[in-house]
């Protein structure tokens, strides 16, 4: 029985690698860390989960860009076990 | 591109630390069949408006940053006739007058050539991510875009 309640605890949550950026790199106070969530969880759930715990990342909160993978992601997108999310400012062009 | 240049340009790193060589660039685009060769060449300058700069720090999401890289290289190959492509950044800590960023291209002709460098660039700025901080005198620091 007590195995059972163990095994249902580790399949109800995903590990995200999170890698911060430049000013929320410095906002976040870390270059990567290792967050938890439940099962089902969006790019959205994230988000609140490090603002919550890094609240100098919740002033930029307008002006992040999300990549899940390497690749740019929409808040909706739902996360998988192992998935690396890249939390960085927008890429902006500079004057031509 | 064919073969075995593909191959190396695969294999060749798009984002460094090290100081970039403008000759070193033009020397890996060379083609025997190239009648034009075009290269730009970022440098960091020492004011932004007001601001007096000392120098500029670049940061990277360096494995993001080289997909990219290649994306616009192909992206490039398929909208114009070119012979070779060479693009490279600088990340870390870099003083005024270092080069930040190379584009070269070489192509049969001139306007291939000019057209790719300035699409190259300016895609970089667009999609590649990176993020630089200018170190004014003073001691200030500040993120900017670009």
């Amino acid at each position: 029985m007590k195995r059972r309640r163990i095994e249902n605890k580790a399949t109800s949550t995903i590990r995200i690698k999170v890698l911060y950026f430049a000013q929320l790199r410095e906002a976040a106070g870390a270059r990567e860390e290792e967050i938890t969530l439940v099962k089902n969880s969006s790019l959205n759930n994230l988000i609140s989960k490090i603002c919550e715990s890094h609240p100098g990342i919740l002033h930029s909160k307008k002006n992040i860009q999300l990549a899940v993978n390497r690749k740019i992601a929409g808040k909706n997108l739902y996360l998988r076990e192992g998935d690396q999310v890249a939390v960085f400012p927008p890429v902006a062009g500079g004057q031509i | 591109m064919y073969g075995e240049t593909k191959h190396k340009q695969n294999q060749t790193k798009r984002i460094t630390s090290a100081k970039i060589y403008p000759n070193k660039i033009l020397n890996s685009v060379k083609d025997k069949n190239a009648g034009a060769t075009a290269i730009f060449l970022g440098t960091v300058r020492e004011n932004h408006g007001n601001r007096k700069i000392i120098g500029i720090t670049y940061e990277s999401y360096l494995e993001m940053a080289e997909d990219r890289m290649k994306r616009i290289e192909k992206i490039i190959s398929s909208k114009w006739k070119i012979r070779r492509i060479r693009m490279i950044h600088r990340i870390g800590e870099l003083s005024v007058g270092d080069v930040s960023v190379a584009v070269a291209v070489s192509a049969t002709h001139r306007s291939e050539a000019f057209s790719a460098c300035r699409y190259a660039i300016g895609q970089i700025k667009r999609e590649v991510p990176i993020w630089k901080k200018e170190r004014c005198a003073g001691g200030k620091e500040v993120w900017v875009s670009g």
